[in-house]
């Protein structure tokens, strides 16, 4: 697994001309962001095609190996074609090989293993290139508190290859459409492709094209299913906290995985936690969790984690994974994304 | 359990003992209502209708929607 974000780094404290001093050092005190990398002109495409040759590279991976490339994101490059065409040619991949998007965000790095999971247990394929990124600093509006400092972008790239002697990869997934508008970029695409429908709420510190996050709803959203969630990974894997040597979050805020946590009684000192220096990055964070927490600067993990993604849809999954020397490589700062 | 929900409303908004009462109208911003809500299921157990708390206008209607 490798790891791509953006050269430029936002302090949150900086927003404090905008919204006050006060108003920010509460924000920062709650969400645990105090910084995030966020792209300039580039795409998660960008971010994710750097990590990609970044693993390819640390592994003396030949690209013409790939015979499957699975792109996760809300943030693609175009309406069409679909981002992993565009990938496939990019990082050389084999013209045989199938490749695809999948609009997912915080659920879409677990989905994306369960996908290529799927393919290579079936036989379909023997090597699947996952690409999972997202660039949702682009669909923030400046003013509006509630998620100008909270999100980040990144991009990851995972090889995942078939292997007789793995150990099984049990998931538990899910999803709840009536959370649809709860975290929701409402207009842009064929529902309201000029945005002008009604705005969600009267405010007007964002508009149709921009972000629109429900707070309290997906905090509650959090605090029924997650737990559910853990439980039932713990049971169909017949583990409880002993066996597990991390718990790898989507790493939404600070404050909602450290109550989670607390409620779940789970050892915190297991309970991985990056906010701060990256933000929440929608679909890359439990990757780039793993790459900036579990291991520094880059080098094998081994143990058994649990990785469970839960947020936008409402949409949720999970898996408990046995790692047996992955390689993760050195976080890549990405310096003119898009150029 | 009046007195505790008032507590907790103080809590969640950082403000100081006493001073959140019945008969006030009650302005909170959205990182208040999510840490009231995280304080109510972890002292008392209770999971919090988002859509309802957020339409709780009034001190007293946050008692109520806490205490049914």
């Amino acid at each position: 697994m490798a790891c791509a974000v953006p050269e430029t780094v936002h302090e949150v404290l900086d927003l404090a001309d905008q919204f006050g001093i006060d108003a920010i050092k509460k924000i920062i005190a709650s969400t645990g962001v105090e910084r995030r990398r966020v792209v300039a002109d580039g795409c998660a495409s960008d971010l994710c095609a750097a990590a990609a040759q970044r693993l390819f590279s640390d592994l003396d991976v030949d690209p013409g190996s790939v015979d499957a490339l699975i792109f996760v994101s809300q943030t693609h490059d175009y309406t069409l074609p679909a981002t992993a065409c565009v990938l496939q040619e990019r990082l050389g991949l084999p013209v045989s090989a199938a490749a695809f998007d999948v609009a997912l965000g915080c659920s879409g790095y677990v989905y994306g293993l369960w996908l290529a999971a799927s393919l290579l247990s079936s036989g379909g394929s023997r090597r699947v290139l996952l690409l999972v990124g997202d660039t949702v600093s682009k669909l923030v509006a400046k003013t509006d508190r509630s998620v100008a400092a909270l999100f980040g972008d990144g991009g990851s790239a995972t090889l995942l290859d078939h292997d007789e002697s793995a150990a099984p990869l049990p998931f538990v997934l899910g999803t709840d459409g009536r959370g649809a508008n709860h975290l929701i970029v409402p207009g842009g695409a064929f529902r309201d492709r000029q945005g002008t429908q009604k705005t969600l709420d009267d405010s007007d510190v964002r508009g149709r094209f921009d972000l629109y996050m429900n707070g309290a709803e997906i905090f509650a959203f959090t605090l029924k299913r997650v737990p559910e969630l853990v439980a039932a990974l713990h049971g169909a894997t017949n583990t409880s906290s002993h066996e597990i040597d991390k718990y790898v979050f989507h790493q939404a805020n600070r404050f909602m995985l450290q109550h989670l946590a607390k409620r779940m009684k789970l050892p915190v000192e297991k309970v991985v936690l990056n906010v701060q220096n990256f933000g929440n990055t929608s679909s890359t964070s439990i990757p780039l969790a793993m790459s900036t927490a579990c291991v520094e600067q880059g080098g094998r993990t081994n143990g058994c984690y649990m990785l469970a993604g839960f947020g936008v849809g409402y949409s949720w999954a999970g898996c408990v994974a046995q790692l047996n020397d992955m390689w993760i490589s050195p976080l890549t700062i990405m310096p003119k994304v898009g150029q | 359990m009046t007195d505790s929900i008032l507590s907790l409303i103080e809590e969640a908004m950082e403000a100081d003992e006493g001073c959140i009462q019945l008969g006030q109208p009650l302005e909170w911003d959205s990182l208040a209502v999510v840490a009231f809500m995280a304080l109510v299921d972890e002292r008392l157990n209770k999971s919090l209708s988002a859509d309802k708390l957020n339409r709780c206008e009034t001190v007293d209607a946050v008692v109520e929607l806490v205490s049914a």
